[in-house]
Formats: structure tokens, C-alpha cells, sequence
């Protein structure tokens, strides 16, 4: 199991590597468990997100698919930049736990499984 | 009218259309909330939140936050309901926002890579949604969420709305 500790919440992803996509469904807090990693990820903490603000405001993905520095990154809104980065993204998941937001198919295996959110003030619990 | 446009986002012509909404956190970081009955609505059944002003809402949690932080979800159907005249990008919506979209947007145009599966489907109870719907799909006309659903389910392009309703009405609940 994977478990952090920032901005006062507590983030337990009990989950092998590999990829894993979140159930169709919204507002179960991805974006701000998005927010909360990359917050990780500039304290120095083994976790990371990208989403596709990142994309447009240029910053390669190549950058955080790095699982020799991440145990745990989020691919937020993956929907609107799909296929990006889809051959390192398949690498990474040996060794990391890759979540991904994306309603679409993923175009990176044939078969994603799905994964859950839940959310409270102060836990995130994906599993 | 909703409209509601259906299909593979590389072999479509809608997403080439000026009025396309592609990325639904832009387009409605430009939007200003009016508090209308629907937004608040919105809010509520689609982010458990609570409207407050223009600027900011209240979260499941009881915090007060700033609207950039309402999900994408319901910023997709906050978007659908202030930009009637924009065909929004609702990829990224979950299903219940979808149902939300079709049950009581009455104008508005969205735009998915497939529908999936049927209306309502995720729902709690069984109830089906009784108010009438006005919904253009394939060049279809739809005003009951039963017959929209037997379309998705099985779409027979050369049967009417009415030829649907006969067809398929011994499977349905009585309300």
C-alpha cells in the first residue's frame, strides 16, 4: 500500500503497480487528489500529477513518468490529451502505480482496470 | 432543443465547428454563475454542494470554496446550461452528469464518443424520470427518457419516436 501525509490529508492507495483507471463517474475528488500530489511531488514526496493544463501550458509528461522518482502518479483529465505519452506511460506501470482519469478508452491496453475514489475532509482512500 | 451529437472525435465534423467547447475548465473559468434555479440545482445533485454567489459555493464539507474548484463534471453541465448556443465537450462528464444534461437541459448541444449506457442506469432506485425530456439525437426527436433509453439500447434508425414508445412499452414499469 502506498501512504502519504500532505496538506493535512491523508492519501492511502491500496493498489499493486500498474494502471488503473477511476469508474466513469464525477465529482469523487480526482482533481484535487491531482492537486494534492503534485503538491507531494514539490515536498519531496514520491508521488506526482499531470493534467491537461500541464499539457497546454507545454510541460512534457515525459517529466513526471519517472518511476525511479514516483511510486504513485495521476494522469488527470487524460481524456483530452489521450495517447500522449502512451508507450512510457506502459513502461512506467512495472513499477508504479499509474491512476488515470480518462471516460474514453485509454488507448494504452486493451484492458484497464478500474479503480475508486473515496473522499473525505481530510482522507483519500483509492482502492 | 438539446442536442445531443454522438461519435468518434477523429471522424466527426462537429468538433471542427467554431462554437465547440473542447476544454470545459477554460471555457467556464470565462463564465460568471447567475445563481438560477438550474445551476443551483446543479450544484446540488451533481457536486452535494451548495450555491453561494457568483464567486464561490459550498462544498460537501461545509467549506466555503472558490467555483474554479467545482468539478469537471459539473462545470460541463453548468457550461451546457449558460451556453445554449455552444456545443460542450462532455467527454470527461461521469454518467450521472450525462443523465443530468438530458433530463433537464431543454436547449444546449453536447458532444460524447458514445452513449454507453442507458439513461438513469446508475441510478439509486429504479424510478424513471417522468418529466418530459427534449432531446435531438441522430436526427431523432426525443421527449420520453424511456424511449430515448430502447434507442440507445437498440438503435433502429427507421422507426419514429411513437414506433419506439409501441414497441418497446410492455417493458417498461407502469408509473
Amino acid at each position: 500500500m502506498f501512504h502519504i501525509e500532505i496538506d493535512s490529508v491523508t492519501i492511502n492507495i491500496h493498489l499493486e503497480h500498474g494502471i488503473y483507471r477511476f469508474l466513469k463517474k464525477s465529482s469523487t475528488g480526482k482533481s484535487r487528489l491531482y492537486h494534492l500530489l503534485v503538491a507531494a511531488s514539490v515536498s519531496g514526496l514520491p508521488a506526482t500529477g499531470y493534467t491537461y493544463q500541464d499539457y497546454v501550458r507545454g510541460l512534457d509528461i515525459s517529466t513526471i513518468l519517472v518511476p525511479e522518482k514516483y511510486q504513485v502518479i495521476l494522469l488527470d483529465r487524460y481524456d483530452l490529451y489521450k495517447g500522449i505519452g502512451a508507450d512510457r506511460i506502459r513502461e512506467c506501470a512495472s513499477s508504479s502505480i499509474i491512476l488515470m482519469d480518462c471516460k474514453d478508452v485509454p488507448m494504452i491496453s486493451k484492458t484497464v482496470p478500474y479503480c475508486r475514489l473515496k473522499m473525505s475532509e481530510s482522507q483519500m482512500e483509492v482502492f | 432543443m438539446l442536442h445531443i451529437y454522438v461519435g468518434d472525435y477523429d471522424e466527426t465534423d462537429i468538433v471542427k465547428q467554431e462554437n465547440f467547447v473542447y476544454d470545459v475548465e477554460a471555457a467556464f473559468a470565462k463564465l460568471k454563475l447567475k445563481g438560477t434555479d438550474l445551476e443551483r440545482k446543479a450544484l446540488k445533485e451533481l457536486e452535494q454542494a451548495q450555491w453561494l454567489d457568483g464567486l464561490s459555493f459550498l462544498d460537501r464539507f461545509g467549506y466555503k470554496l472558490y467555483n474554479r474548484y467545482i468539478s469537471t463534471g459539473c462545470k460541463t453541465a453548468l457550461l451546457v446550461i449558460n451556453c445554449p448556443d455552444c456545443i460542450v465537450n462532455a467527454v470527461e462528464a461521469g454518467f450521472e452528469v450525462r443523465d443530468f444534461i438530458i433530463k433537464y437541459c431543454k436547449e444546449g448541444a453536447i458532444y460524447l464518443s458514445s452513449m454507453d449506457v442507458t439513461i438513469n442506469r446508475y441510478q439509486a432506485d429504479d424510478s424513471i424520470f417522468s418529466d418530459p425530456i427534449a432531446v435531438e439525437m441522430d436526427g431523432k426527436h426525443f421527449t420520453d427518457i424511456r424511449v430515448l433509453n430502447s434507442y440507445i439500447a437498440e438503435p433502429m434508425p427507421e422507426l419514429t419516436e411513437e414506433e419506439y414508445y409501441t414497441q418497446y412499452s410492455d417493458m417498461w414499469e407502469e408509473k
